[in-house]
């Protein structure tokens, strides 16, 4: 008997489990940005995520520049609309980028309150 | 509220499971009945003043121990351990023996052979041709000599054994009125008179291999970030030990030496003014690293199904380790900034640490034990600068295992 109640109580242990990642909440939506590429100096290969989102989203997508950090007024910006829930986006914009130069990009969000930038990558235009 | 709850059911099931066997130390033994019959079953290991006044006997484990005197059975042992003789100490030795028994003790058998050693309490006797007394030593002889005062010991169990001794070429000149130096001496001399040894003595250094699983809650605090701003992270672990003992010193006493392997997540958040902006910062930290813990254990009641305690450190080897800080910036306007960097001024440390453990021990068979302990550990944490620490980590665990 006592055998018995000890591998239920080893299965037990190892039954419970460990702790992973959570992701904390925001009153507005929280982006990362994942990849920005050149691809010729002509597009670029763009990739972002909203891992939190607790309220609409009303426009998502990504804005870079050539000085300074963009934002969605001072630079160029490629729209994806409106977004519901968090999730991977990605897309391939036309971009016109000088050869040599340095830019700046990010991944962005938008609720009816807030504006969310997700990290900023800088590239070499090829 | 799903780890409480499994962690109320482990205490449950071994409160359940330790509560009808905690009736003391029962090791493999036998008795033999005055009509010599032998009975196999387990003896109570007691002290060395109760073994000779009682012995505690049950054929089973689970099952209730019977008490037996000196006049109820002839003799009791533990398996390749001591054995008790019962036998009537003669009444002239009313005023060499403190609280003399009038009926029947155990003996303790230390040496049989040409010539039998016993002990009784603190005394020892010697078996030829039936027992005799070997005088306890008075603690000190003082004479006073015309210069001061000189010690003399006291010689007379010498002079007792050089008297038996003394065909074999031997001296007890330099015997102590102890256990190990009379039965040493006795054994050598029953040898030199072509007699085998017949007790097999405990060995001196004694290994015990075990597996070991448990779960693990870890609360990490850290400098800069507020007391609660770390949740408790759990985890699995699962591990291999080694008990080393000298059961001829002393058999309840082990040095142990653990390794296990554990895989832990941190997250924090804390949130700060940082140049007019509001900082919204979590910090996340993934670590594998294999501990090693060294520390003594000590059973309290016996060598099995028992309580014990431990204490120790514990010295870590990381493994694979990562910081992460993600930073939100709330600027004017509502405009949110992240910024995601590998630390920042921080970085990953090994840790030391220092730990109590208490838990309890059974014995299923002749080789295998259980175990099942809580541990508190008390440690550096993993993150601080270049210099110098600036966490602490407090771990508490319920630990399993097998032990071979």
């Amino acid at each position: 008997m006592s055998r018995f109640i000890f591998i239920i109580a080893f299965l037990l242990v190892l039954s419970v489990g460990c702790t992973e990642e959570e992701v904390t909440s925001r009153e507005y939506p929280r982006v990362h940005t994942l990849e920005i590429m050149p691809a010729g100096n002509t597009s670029l290969k763009l990739k972002g995520e909203i891992f939190f989102s607790s309220v609409p989203i009303a426009d998502h997508g990504f804005v870079w520049t050539e000085v300074g950090f963009p934002t969605v007024t001072n630079g160029a910006k490629f729209s994806l609309g409106p977004k519901e829930g968090a999730g991977i986006f990605e897309t391939t914009a036309a971009a016109t980028l000088k050869s040599g130069k340095t830019y700046a990009a990010r991944a962005y969000a938008q609720s009816a309150e807030y504006t969310v930038y997700g990290e900023l990558f800088e590239f070499i235009a090829p | 509220m799903k780890y409480p709850f499994g962690i109320l059911v482990l205490l449950c099931l071994m409160h359940h499971n330790f509560d009808g066997s905690a009736q003391g130390d029962f090791r493999p033994g036998y008795i033999i009945r005055n009509n010599e019959d032998s009975i196999a079953g387990f003896v109570s290991y007691g002290t060395e003043k109760s073994n000779t006044r009682h012995c505690f006997f049950k054929e089973k484990k689970n099952v209730k121990y019977t008490s037996f005197t000196a006049g109820e059975i002839k003799r009791y042992g533990f398996i390749n351990d001591k054995t008790y003789v019962s036998m009537t100490l003669p009444h002239e030795w009313a005023g060499e023996i403190d609280e003399f028994p009038q009926e029947k003790v155990f003996l303790k058998s230390l040496v049989t052979g040409p010539l039998g050693l016993y002990r009784y309490q603190k005394y020892y006797l010697l078996e030829k041709n039936g027992l005799i007394l070997l005088p306890f030593p008075t603690d000190i002889m003082i004479e006073t000599e015309s210069d001061g005062r000189a010690i003399k010991l006291d010689r007379r169990y010498i002079d007792v054994i050089n008297s038996f001794i003394e065909n074999a070429q031997l001296s007890a000149n330099k015997a102590a009125y102890s256990e190990d130096d009379l039965t040493y001496l006795i054994e050598k001399y029953n040898v030199s008179q072509g007699h085998r040894r017949s007790i097999k003595s405990k060995p001196a250094i004694a290994l015990g291999l075990g597996v070991t699983a448990g779960y693990v809650t870890s609360k990490l605090t850290m400098d800069y970030f507020d007391k609660g701003a770390f949740e408790p992270s759990s985890t699995i672990v699962g591990g291999v030990s080694l008990n080393i003992s000298s059961p001829k010193v002393y058999d309840r006493l082990f040095f142990s030496v653990e390794g296990w392997y554990e895989k832990i997540f941190y997250q924090g958040y804390t949130e700060y003014q940082h140049t007019g902006d509001l900082v919204r910062q979590d910090m996340l930290i993934d670590i594998s690293f294999f501990k090693t813990t060294l520390g003594l254990k000590y059973h309290l009641l016996g060598l099995h199904n028992t309580p014990y305690i431990k204490a120790g450190i514990a010295v870590y080897f990381l493994g694979n380790t990562s910081l992460t800080i993600n930073k939100e910036s709330q600027q004017f306007g509502n405009v949110i900034v992240t910024d995601t960097d590998p630390g920042e001024n921080f970085q990953i440390r090994r840790p030391a640490g220092y730990w109590f453990a208490a838990g309890y021990d059974k014995n299923i068979s002749r080789a295998i034990n259980l175990f099942g302990e809580f541990r508190i550990e008390k440690n550096n944490g993993f993150v601080g600068t270049a210099v110098q620490s600036a966490s602490s980590a407090t771990d508490l665990s319920f630990l399993l295992g097998v032990r071979f």
